[in-house]
């Protein structure tokens, strides 16, 4: 099948947007953006200095007292008007997406839709920010209020795996709220929020509420170091999300960051096995394995295991893998010729500590894509927790099959990690599900779900080393971490 | 119109539009070529109408429908059954055409007047999103529901066609 049009075969050499204007880095630092499928630059990325995170820090500094009295309804109007001008471009955002991810058009655009969704909610500020009151709260004739108010400047450190959505946890919430920001996207994937803020430029902002700056971790540090900003939302490696989490700290700032993930599905002897079949390959096979909610130990009660293996690497083998514009394409590219190098790495450890190879996707040849970042989908089996493969975050597609023997051994397993990101359940039991989600340590259960995604209006949560912090990205959590509470005590004499 | 992949769910929304681009262009054909019979020109202007705006109601599911959540990979859908056994060029009252690309398109429909194209056409229509939605009714659920709309109009417009 011949594959959609790309928005752009080179996007040239990007711009920070700050205070309401396109300019360039001064930096003469510029990283190549690849197309993962195809291996080729679509776009150079400037290395931004310290100086252009001061000017944009200083000029959503400036703008955000003004902003703030801007009253809540009208901020909602123009995030009506953000979601109005992403529906009418959607299509272009989710093939630019494609284009620098290598996720599929599919893909692209449920998260494309997902990007929408909170801009959706942030709209209903209006009753989202509102406070609470208490009449005699106080004593007989002293009344007590909380309100919630913005802080001043935010500013967000994206990952590469959603380009789109993962600045939208944040980011709409936090300008509905009545904040300045800033969005630093990752350098491997700049492209879709460049295109996203030349549409927002059109919505009329006043300069500085939102601004855009690129650069690598010099950037990051310089937010996360910056004396003006409130607060640091972060999606990324354990590692740096701790990193991330201390250093905000050290500077006084709030912060939640987002970490890794080894996710167990965990399959009972009762699962309706086509369908779980079905919905874990989404979840260990979509985006090529590169999200923090993917399937990674499939955790298989031994009754049903050469069953479940026999038709999970049957389907698997279907997997139809290539450029993500292809619609008829299953599964992208990894996102780079490291990560691939990375994820080969994991799999030669793991065959050389005694996993068994059940479908080796190393050696995949995509026609037309010769020089793409491409691993086909490989399955593992005798796996041990104990292996290096079974406990580290691969971020590829890859996954081991485990026997089980009992629900308790699956948790057991689940919290012998220290992740605690996502874990799933397959089963038609209430009672089990319930243990399950009653007693597994991650902070999103899925029953009979892969992928528990959260949706807008829920938090994106994360237990352990999987989150650092206590408000997480997405609906009321983004609402409490976006203002603060003041109390008022009244008495009229 | 080539044989379809109907792998995933936006394979499955390509070709539903490839479908409803297709009958668009079929009913403007028939509306002209049946000028002499006003009934069934107005009713063939009906159905290019209808088709059009299905195109805008898929477009919609496309964009609202999808949940990323399950983005399961679609199978068991065979293309080949899906794709008419005939075209039609873009001009108005132009004739109907034998396809090029369908296995067997030289047998079916060969001979057979507009009305007949119409209902066949409709078929299959009506069995492409009635299969697709039992293919999509676990992973999108939404998605399915609408397609089984769609195969319901597809069955009454064979009826209004008769012949």
């Amino acid at each position: 099948m011949s594959h959609l049009p790309e928005v752009k075969e080179h996007y040239g050499i990007l711009k920070n947007y700050i205070e309401g204007k396109w300019v360039d880095s001064a930096s003469d630092k510029t990283e190549a953006v690849i197309n993962p499928a195809t291996g080729k630059e679509i776009a150079r990325v400037p290395m931004s200095t310290r100086k252009e995170v001061d000017d944009a820090v200083a000029a959503a500094k400036e703008a955000w007292w003004s902003w703030r009295e801007t009253p809540p309804v009208t901020r909602a109007r123009m995030m009506f008007a953000v979601k109005e001008l992403l529906e009418q471009h959607f299509e272009e955002i989710a093939r630019i997406m494609v284009q620098e991810n290598g996720k599929t058009i599919d893909e692209a655009r449920g998260e494309t839709r997902r990007a929408i969704e909170n801009v959706e909610v942030a709209s209903g500020i209006t009753t989202l920010q509102m406070g609470y009151s208490l009449e005699d709260g106080a004593g007989s004739g002293i009344d007590e209020e909380a309100i919630r108010q913005p802080l001043g400047v935010f500013a967000c450190i994206a990952p590469f795996n959603f380009p789109a959505m993962i600045p939208f946890w944040f980011w709409p919430y936090a300008v509905a709220c009545g904040n300045t920001y800033v969005i630093k996207p990752s350098r491997q994937v700049p492209c879709t929020m460049q295109y996203i803020l030349e549409l927002i430029d059109r919505v009329g902002f006043p300069p500085g509420v939102i601004n855009l700056i690129n650069g690598s971790h010099d950037v990051a540090d310089a937010l996360m170091e910056h004396p003006d900003i409130k607060g640091i939302s972060f999606v990324g490696s354990t590692p740096v999300a701790r990193h991330v989490y201390k250093t905000c700290a050290q500077y006084g700032k709030r912060v939640q960051a987002q970490g890794g993930a080894k996710n167990c599905l965990v399959v009972m002897s009762d699962a309706v096995l086509p369908q779980a079949v079905s919905n874990m390959l989404s979840s260990c096979f979509g985006c090529a394995g590169q999200r923090c909610l993917a399937g990674s130990n499939l955790l298989i009660m031994e009754d049903i295991y050469d069953e479940f293996k026999e038709r999970f690497i049957a389907r698997a083998k279907n997997i139809k893998v290539g450029y993500g514009l292809d619609e008829s394409v299953n599964m992208g590219p990894v996102i780079s010729a490291k990560a691939r190098a990375k994820i080969l790495d994991y799999i030669e450890k793991a065959i050389s500590e005694g996993g068994r190879l059940l479908l080796d996707g190393r050696d995949i040849k995509v026609e037309g894509y010769p020089d793409g970042f491409f691993i086909g989908p490989t399955v593992f089996e005798n796996v041990t927790p104990d292996m290096t493969i079974a406990k580290e975050e691969v971020f590829g597609p890859v996954v081991s099959l485990m026997k089980i023997s009992s629900l308790d051994e699956a948790i057991d397993i689940i919290h012998s990690s220290p992740f605690g990101n996502a874990a799933s359940i397959y089963t038609q039991s209430g009672k089990i599900a319930r243990e399950f989600k009653y007693r597994v340590q991650a902070g999103n259960i899925g029953i009979n779900l892969g992928i528990a995604a959260p949706m807008a209006y829920f938090p994106f949560a994360g237990y352990k080393d999987s989150f650092f912090g206590d408000l997480h990205g997405q609906g009321m959590d983004a609402i409490n971490f976006f203002t603060d509470r003041k109390v008022v005590i009244t008495r009229w004499i | 119109m080539p044989v379809p992949e109907l792998t995933t769910f936006g394979a499955l929304i390509r070709h539903a539009l490839a479908l409803e681009e297709f009958a668009v262009e079929l009913y403007k054909g028939l509306e002209q070529s049946y000028q002499g019979n006003a009934d069934l020109s107005r009713v063939f202007a009906d159905l290019a109408a209808q088709h059009g705006a299905r195109q805008k109601l898929l477009e919609r599911t496309r964009r609202e429908k999808l949940s990323e959540m399950i983005l399961e990979p679609i199978e068991g859908l065979d293309g080949r059954l899906y794709v008419p056994k005939v075209h039609v060029t873009g001009a108005p009252g132009a004739a109907i055409q034998h396809g090029e690309t369908a296995p067997d398109s030289e047998t079916a429909l060969a001979g057979k007047g507009g009305i007949a194209f119409a209902r066949e056409l409709e078929g299959i229509c009506a069995r492409f999103y009635l299969d697709s939605a039992r293919a999509a009714r676990m992973v999108l659920a939404e998605v399915s529901k609408v397609f089984e709309r769609l195969a319901e109009d597809n069955r009454k417009n064979s009826d209004m066609i008769g012949g």
